[in-house]
């Protein structure tokens, strides 16, 4: 059932970054509305990375996915924020499973 | 292992699974970087129906909030609004007539921009206020190519391709920070230099101390506002800036189209 669960959180922590980013582009906020919502997409990231198993690439995988979606929407050519949300997410888990020990989130 | 004192290293698992990550790493940046156009033209196609439904989702949403919160007043605003319906009626008569005398005397004048300039006309797919950017369903298989000018029905200029995908392109503002070109003001007889200050805000500089220039007069592109077609709109003149310290005036200009309002636009593929 965990197994089955994994993916389906993957995908809807996906949909959700997907949800956010839209949102940004759309209409209805503010102008100045990118840095909550960044705020909240990396709030997000942060405490994905910090509460999952340490072996598992799943935190890494939605930095990804932000990156790409930030990426997208954003003026620039693709690749920049991408990479730096991915390698941010690789340090942080690198470092979380090398310094921290988290007992609940093994 | 020893083998007749010869140490033979067996690559470490760990070592391999972080030579892997670290490999397909640098191969999607890379695989990114290279086919950056490809696949942000595929992906803006892909999510532009979820951007749809949310974007539907957020209207309904928002409505319905503002109705419930300003549900005091709806009483009060309905009574002024059948008023409004039966005045506008009456207008509505009268200005049939003065659409009929207004299409004869554009045609007349060939103020029409069809008759100006091949133009394509794209919905909006995306805004980045912050960034002054917009996304347009229309790209190199409509035609639309970096650099063309992107104007409004009324003739208000909107901004510039800066990068056009297969079915899509991506326009800055004229209030984008790249965006520089020069600017006449109606009825003052001189030049300027727009620039892009970002904020949805553009500056005209280079204004003459001795030339007069005042809150309200209205910027027109020139012929030399390079990629932009002589006689289109631009802003109004929000503030001027004369500081002695300074050889040029500086004003703050608001520009003709909102942003926030702006739904349909049309690129100019060919001024004739």
């Amino acid at each position: 059932m965990g197994d089955l669960l994994r993916p389906i959180k993957l995908f809807f922590g996906v949909l959700f970054l997907l949800f956010l980013f839209s949102l940004q582009t759309g209409p209805f906020l503010p102008p100045n509305s990118i840095l909550p919502i960044l705020a909240l997409s990396l709030s997000i990231l942060f405490f994905w990375i910090l509460f999952e198993r340490p072996d598992r690439p799943d935190g890494v995988i939605l930095a990804a996915f932000a990156g790409f979606f930030w990426d997208l929407f954003s003026p620039d050519s693709l690749g920049y924020r991408f990479s730096v949300l991915i390698i941010s997410a690789i340090a942080l888990k690198f470092i979380l499973s090398r310094y921290v020990r988290i007992p609940f989130s093994k | 292992m020893a083998m007749n004192g010869i140490h033979i290293r067996r690559p470490n698992k760990k070592r391999r699974n972080a030579v892997i990550v670290v490999v397909t790493l640098f191969a999607s940046i890379f695989s990114l970087v290279v086919f950056s156009d490809g696949i942000t033209n595929s992906s803006l196609g892909l999510t532009r129906p979820f951007q749809a439904a949310v974007w539907g989702a957020g209207d309904s949403v928002f409505g319905w909030t503002f109705s419930l919160i300003r549900a005091g007043d709806l009483k009060r605003e309905m009574d002024s609004l059948m008023d409004d319906k039966e005045r506008l009626t009456a207008e509505v008569v009268k200005l049939r007539d003065l659409r009929q005398e207004n299409d004869a005397l554009r045609q007349a004048l060939n103020l029409g921009m069809d008759k100006d300039f091949d133009l394509v006309m794209a919905s909006i797919s995306g805004k980045d206020i912050l960034n002054d950017t917009i996304v347009i369903d229309k790209g190199a298989n409509d035609g639309v190519f970096e650099g063309m000018p992107v104007v409004t029905e009324k003739r208000v200029a909107v901004g510039r391709v800066s990068k056009a995908f297969d079915d899509f392109s991506r326009v800055v503002l004229v209030t984008h920070e790249e965006i520089v070109f020069e600017a006449e003001v109606q009825g003052r007889n001189f030049i300027g230099l727009i620039e892009g200050s970002g904020g949805s805000v553009a500056r005209l500089t280079l204004i003459p101390k001795d030339k007069e220039i005042a809150e309200g007069d209205a910027l027109l592109t020139t012929s030399l506002s390079g990629s932009f077609p002589q006689g289109l709109f631009i802003g109004l003149v929000r503030e001027v800036k004369n500081m002695d310290s300074q050889s040029f005036q500086e004003a703050e200009i608001t520009p003709f189209f909102n942003i926030r309002r702006l739904n349909r636009v049309f690129i100019i593929t060919n001024q004739k």
